[in-house]
Formats: structure tokens, C-alpha cells, sequence
């Protein structure tokens, strides 16, 4: 059905078969079992256009990645400040601890070395004292390790197995100080449980932990909401472009809030301000062109509209058939129009293609339309579209054209397909290589281009496909209506708002033989 | 109708100038705004008008009609199909506005429409004692029997009927006839008036010595 078809094919094919194809007038293979995809409706969503299901959510958000940087870092930290903090508060302690240690130790050796004459010569024995904790426990030892004397709550063993001088970890979770008294070869061990010791660690380590978390905590939320501060003119920004209009002076960007949008700024102002320029460039030559091609339109038809009523009854066939092509031209011209402006606006209405299609002037067709449910469209440019695609399909061979419409998931399908002889593999790959990127070598004729370009504004885009898995005939689907903006800034009428799911109501057919 | 016509486009203009004629109007057509103001004094039935023509703005002089109070139908006809120009083209003071390009039949149906609207005329059959007339095909109908018109005489009646209970003036009708004949002689209009009586009986038409002719409505 592409215009850029050799004809050649057509003509043998024409020749070969006297015009009538050898397909019978029923849809091609393909054509059911892409309908049967999901039940009868056409998916629409396999292939989403260039930019659909782009949805802000899925993209990397700035204020999540900098909430995370900084609540990652934050908590690095934390951690690191913790770790080293959970250190110099042990070792801190440690000595603190040992410091007491000894200097009890030192104290008690004065005193005991004062009254050295006083202390027992066997043991153990026990210092008298009411019942209390002790923190520190000492016993006094003679050079066989046999305790002479004790506090109340040291232990009837010595502390040490043997006698070490200075600090000593003992098997029996006690740091021990030990010193050597002067005559009878006593000794004086001091000893701290070292259970109390790690509970001290512990505490002073809790204390600073938890502090320090709820101080980290509370810079986390600080940091955050200086986030949305610093982020919320970006923000504004956005909000402001995304209303911008250049063509409406009272939607301009207000000056910058932040010396980092100054350029953004301007570098919007100025390219909004070339789109209008341009904008106002295309609609005063669309303005131009509009009057340039559609008054000598309407002169060559009410020309005709005249010979028609003055030429004999012989001729008149002629001038009936002159006034079809030049309908059709005014539609071709009104959809260009249309779709080459800036702001075109759609026509749209309920469009029924049993009545739409038998009134295009294609003839030597015999095309066999079906619609189920509704279709809203503009149609002008839909006739415009399915015109040149049917007078492609005439030209390139074909015999008989089916045009079906359905409603589709993620959309509204309308597939026109024939039995002409069809495009090779490599060529349909082109085709669709130049649908999808215009500046692509590929030419492609008018009748598909036009079509892509009302498929494209009524929120679309345009397939083209073998109509049978042989690779016979040609398809051609106009996928309307996919992006949910576009549905919902135009929602079908409340007579005939189906859905994809919905269940489709009965089709209306029409068949229109070929008069020639 | 009388039907002033102001396109430059010499294929329109020329086409729906033959075309208004074989539907039974008398046509002027001109193709520069200066001359049309000239002759827009004359009683004219509905003002067809081009909105971009070479010397000036065919909405633009709308606006300066209706500033004078001349209330004459307008159909503004303009390939400028954009919203907020039909918008502009109506707030002008036209009365329909038709975006090229058009069907001839479509431009003579809203010709009708219009001059329904601006005579008051709900349908397009008139009813005038035993005489039924269809504005939208031109019949004739005295006693329920289809009666046979004359383009000239049609006018003629259809200018009165147009205006029915009110007086057509003598120079008004004269001038609607000459359209069709060109020249015409001093007694021309009393000879379609006569055949009018004749073929749908003497009362229809009554003669308002020194003023003109009226339809009773």
C-alpha cells in the first residue's frame, strides 16, 4: 500500500488474474490472528511511541538522590563518629579506672606498711566491716601466695597465681594491681571486677551513642527539609515552565529566584521566543497557503457545480467524476492544513466508517468495512487518511480493501488492509525505519505519510504489516488515541465509551463495490 | 434574491455568479471592495463577501455596515477556518460565515437560512391564503396545484414574500428585475406583476399606489 511500491507488481498481478484477484473477499489470515491476540482485541501497547510510559515517577528523582547522598553519608558518619568515639571512651575509662586502681592501691600500701607490725602472720583472715559492695577488693599475701590478710568481699584465693607486680588480667575476670611490701615478703594485690569495668565502658559508650544518634537523627530531618527549601524554587520553576505559552505574554517566567536559573531562564525566554516567532511565521503562511490553495478549490468546484447543469446529459458523468477529485482534493488540502499548523484543532465527532468510507472517492475498490464500537476522531483528516491509503492499495493492485475498527488495549485500532501483492521483508523494514525517523533515507509516499500524521494527531502512531503471514497484501493500522492524556483531553462520547475490556457491541458492516 | 457578490478570485466569483443565477437570484458581482461600496446602498437581499481582498478587508467593511445601521444579511466567505477567526468574522456583524472551500449548494442553502432568519420566517413554506410558497426549491403551489413561475416572475414574488406585509418599493422590484433582463422597459415589472395575479389569483399582489407592492402577511 505504500506509495513507493513498484507498480510493475500491480500490473502483472492485474494482468495475470484479469483484475480479480484469486483472494476471496474475506480478511487475510494475519489480520485474525493479530485480532486474536488478546481475545479479539488488538494490543496496542507491544510497541509504546517514542516518549509514551515516560512518566515522571519513573524517572532518577533530584531530591531522592540527594536525600539518599545525605542520608547515606549521614550515616556513615554517625557510624565512624561512633566507632571512634566507642574507642577513645573506652580507652579514656580504662585509664581512669586503672588510675583509681593504683592510687587505692598506693593509699592501702601506706597504710598497711604503717601498721605492718599489726598485720597476722596467718590466715586468711578477714577485716571486720557490715555488709556493703565493693568495688575494689585487696588481699594481702605472704611469698607462698597464702592470704594473710583481706578485704570483705575479696575472694578466699589470691587474685593472682602468682605474684606479678603492675597491672594484671587475671582468668577470673579481675584487674589486678599488684606492689611488693618492704620485710617478711608480703605482698598487696588490688583488684577491680572486670565485670564492673565493662559495665562502666558500656554506659558512658550508650550514653554517647544515643546521644549522638538523636543528634544525627535530628540533622537528617534538618538536612531534608533543607532539601525541599533549597529545591522547592526548582519547583516553582518547572511549575512555571510547564505553564509557559510563548504565544501568551501573561504566562512569561517571572525573573529567576536563584543565581543557577539565571541562564535556565533565559535560555527558555529565548527559546520560547523563537517558537512564537516561528509559530507566527507558519500561521501567516498557513494563512497565505490556506487562501492560495482553498479559493481556486472552491472556484474549480463551482465551475463544475455549473458545467454540470449546462453540459448535455453525455457529459455529465465526466463532470460528476471531475467534482469527486475535486472533493477529494479539498479534503486532502484541509488535512494538510490542519495538520501542518501549529495549533491545529481537531474536529472531533462520533465517526462511523460504514457511512464515512462509501462517500471516498476511490473507485475500481471493493472495500468491505466493520466497526466495533465507537471511534472518536476528526473526520476530515480521517477520510483524508483513508483516502489516500485506499487509492495506494488501487494503485499498487489490489482488488479488494478491508477496513475494520475496534477498540484496542491502549487504544482504538483502525487497520485497512488489501490484497495487493504486498511488500518485501526489507522493504516494510524501511518503511517503518522512515515512519519511526522521518530524516531516514527511505522515501515514503504522501498516502502513508498523511496517515502517520493523523495517527500522530489524534494521539497515535501508524503500522504497516504484511496482511497475511505469506507476505501477501498489505496493512496498514491507524493505532489512535494511546497516550491516557490524549484519551482523557477527549473522551469518547457517553453512547459509545468502550474500553479495551469492554464488551464490544455488535459491528456494523458495510460493502462497497467498485463502479468501475 | 438580489445577491451582492464581492470576490477577487475571478474562477469563484465567476463560477458562483453562474451558478446563483441558475438557481433563480440576480447576482452582482465585483472583485474590488470600492466598487461594491458604491452599490451597496441599493437593496440588496444578502451581501456575499470575501474576507482578504485586494483593497481591503471584506470583515472589516462589515463592521463599518452594521456602524451604519445597514442590516442586509451577510454571508462571509473566507479560506481563514481558524476558531478565533470565525469568531472575529461573526463579531463583525456577519450573519453566517462559510469557509472555502464550500459546495455552491451548501452556499445557497445558508443563503436561505439566513434570509429565513433576518425575515422572520420560521420554515421554508410560506402560506398565503390558497398560495404555498417553498423558498428552498422555488415551487409554487394554488390549491395544492403546482403553479409554473418565470425566473423573473419567482423573483419578483419571492422579493414580496420575503417581505410579506411590508411595501416592496416600485425601484426596489425594477431593480431586481433589471438584474436578470439587463435593460429593461418602464412597464416591465407591471407585466410580471399582471402574470403573478394571473397565475395565482388577482388578490395576492396588492398595489400600494405611489409606494409600491405588498403580500399581505
Amino acid at each position: 500500500m505504500s506509495d513507493a511500491r513498484p507498480p510493475e507488481g500491480a500490473q502483472h498481478r492485474s494482468a495475470q488474474h484479469g483484475g480479480v484477484p484469486d483472494l476471496t473477499a474475506r480478511p487475510p489470515e494475519g489480520a485474525q490472528h493479530r485480532s486474536a491476540q488478546h481475545g479479539g482485541v488488538p494490543d496496542l501497547t507491544a510497541r509504546p511511541p517514542e516518549g509514551a510510559g515516560q512518566t515522571a515517577t519513573a524517572l532518577p528523582s533530584l531530591r531522592r538522590e540527594l536525600a539518599r547522598s545525605l542520608t547515606l553519608i549521614s550515616g556513615v558518619w554517625l557510624l565512624a563518629v561512633f566507632l571512634t568515639m566507642a574507642f577513645g571512651i573506652r580507652h579514656e575509662i580504662d585509664d581512669l579506672l586503672d588510675g583509681a586502681l593504683q592510687e587505692s592501691a598506693e593509699v592501702l600500701y601506706g597504710t598497711l606498711v604503717l601498721h605492718a607490725s599489726d598485720l597476722p602472720h596467718s590466715g586468711p583472715d578477714m577485716l571486720p566491716a557490715p555488709a556493703h559492695e565493693e568495688s575494689l577488693v585487696w588481699q594481702v599475701v605472704d611469698a607462698s601466695q597464702r592470704i594473710v590478710l583481706r578485704s570483705h568481699r575479696a575472694p578466699a584465693q589470691p587474685l593472682l597465681p602468682a605474684f606479678r607486680a603492675g597491672f594484671s588480667d587475671t582468668p577470673s575476670h579481675w584487674r589486678v594491681y599488684a606492689m611488693q611490701m618492704p620485710g617478711r615478703g608480703l605482698a598487696l594485690y588490688v583488684g577491680q571486677p572486670a565485670a564492673d569495668r565493662l559495665e562502666s565502658r558500656y554506659e558512658a559508650i550508650a550514653v554517647v551513642g544515643v546521644g549522638g544518634v538523636l543528634v544525627g537523627l535530628a540533622c537528617a530531618y534538618w538536612l531534608r527539609r533543607r532539601v525541599d527549601i533549597a529545591l522547592r524554587p526548582l519547583f516553582d520553576l518547572s511549575q512555571q515552565i510547564m505553564r509557559y505559552d510563548p504565544m501568551r505574554p501573561d504566562t512569561r517566567l517571572s525573573a529567576a529566584s536563584r543565581e543557577e536559573f539565571v541562564e535556565v531562564r533565559a535560555a527558555i525566554m529565548d527559546l520560547g521566543q523563537r517558537l512564537a516567532r516561528r509559530v507566527d511565521n507558519e500561521q501567516a503562511f498557513a494563512a497565505h497557503a490556506a487562501h492560495a490553495l482553498r479559493t481556486p478549490l472552491a472556484g474549480m468546484d463551482a465551475q463544475l457545480a455549473v458545467a454540470l447543469r449546462e453540459v448535455p446529459a453525455s457529459a455529465r458523468d465526466r463532470i460528476e467524476r471531475a467534482r469527486l477529485a475535486v472533493q477529494r482534493l479539498k479534503r486532502v488540502v484541509n488535512a494538510l492544513l490542519t495538520l501542518f499548523r501549529s495549533n491545529a484543532e481537531l474536529d472531533l465527532q462520533d465517526v462511523w466508517l460504514p457511512d464515512l468510507v462509501p462517500r471516498l472517492p476511490v473507485d475500481g475498490l471493493d472495500v468491505h468495512t466493520i466497526q466495533h464500537g465507537p471511534l472518536r476522531a476528526d473526520p476530515n483528516l480521517l477520510a483524508a487518511a483513508l483516502a489516500n491509503l485506499l487509492d495506494n492499495s488501487l494503485r499498487h493492485g489490489a482488488a479488494n480493501c478491508w477496513i475494520s475498527c475496534q477498540p484496542a488495549v491502549g487504544g482504538t485500532s483502525i487497520t485497512v488492509r488489501d490484497d495487493g501483492p504486498g511488500a518485501d521483508p526489507e522493504r516494510l523494514r524501511a518503511i517503518r525505519a522512515q515512519l519511526l525517523d522521518p530524516a531516514s533515507d527511505t522515501p515514503v509516499g504522501l498516502g502513508l505519510k498523511l496517515a502517520s500524521l493523523v495517527a500522530r494527531a489524534h494521539g497515535g502512531r501508524l503500522e504497516v504489516d504484511h496482511a497475511a503471514p505469506d507476505g501477501r497484501g498489505f496493512s496498514v493500522t491507524l493505532a489512535l488515541w494511546l497516550r491516557p492524556d490524549a484519551a482523557q483531553a477527549h473522551p469518547a462520547p457517553a453512547t459509545g465509551a468502550a474500553t479495551a475490556q469492554s464488551p464490544a457491541p455488535a459491528p456494523a458492516i458495510a460493502t462497497r463495490a467498485p463502479r468501475s | 434574491m438580489r445577491l451582492l457578490l464581492l470576490e477577487d478570485d475571478s474562477l469563484l466569483g465567476e463560477g458562483l455568479r453562474d451558478y446563483l443565477r441558475s438557481e433563480g437570484h440576480v447576482v452582482e458581482w465585483f472583485t474590488r471592495l470600492r466598487d461594491a461600496q458604491v452599490v451597496v446602498a441599493e437593496p440588496f437581499d444578502a451581501l456575499l463577501i470575501d474576507w482578504q481582498l485586494p483593497d481591503g478587508s471584506g470583515v472589516e467593511w462589515v463592521r463599518q455596515l452594521r456602524a451604519r445601521k445597514i442590516d442586509t444579511p451577510v454571508l462571509v466567505l473566507t479560506a481563514r477556518d481558524l476558531l478565533s477567526d470565525r469568531i472575529l468574522g461573526l463579531d463583525s456583524g456577519a450573519d453566517d460565515y462559510l469557509v472555502k472551500p464550500f459546495e455552491p449548494e451548501e452556499l445557497v442553502a445558508r443563503i436561505r437560512a439566513v434570509r429565513r432568519r433576518t425575515t422572520a420566517q420560521g420554515a421554508p413554506r410560506q402560506q398565503f391564503g390558497a398560495v404555498q410558497i417553498d423558498t428552498n426549491t422555488g415551487s409554487v403551489w394554488l390549491d395544492q396545484r403546482r403553479v409554473d413561475l418565470t425566473p423573473r416572475e419567482w423573483a419578483v414574488l419571492d422579493a414580496l414574500a420575503s417581505r410579506a406585509g411590508r411595501i416592496v418599493s416600485k425601484p426596489d422590484l425594477e431593480a431586481l428585475v433589471a438584474g436578470l433582463d439587463g435593460e429593461i422597459s418602464s412597464n416591465t415589472l407591471e407585466v410580471h406583476i399582471f402574470n403573478l395575479r394571473r397565475k395565482l389569483g388577482r388578490s395576492l399582489v396588492e398595489n400600494v399606489r405611489g409606494h409600491g407592492y405588498r403580500i399581505a402577511g
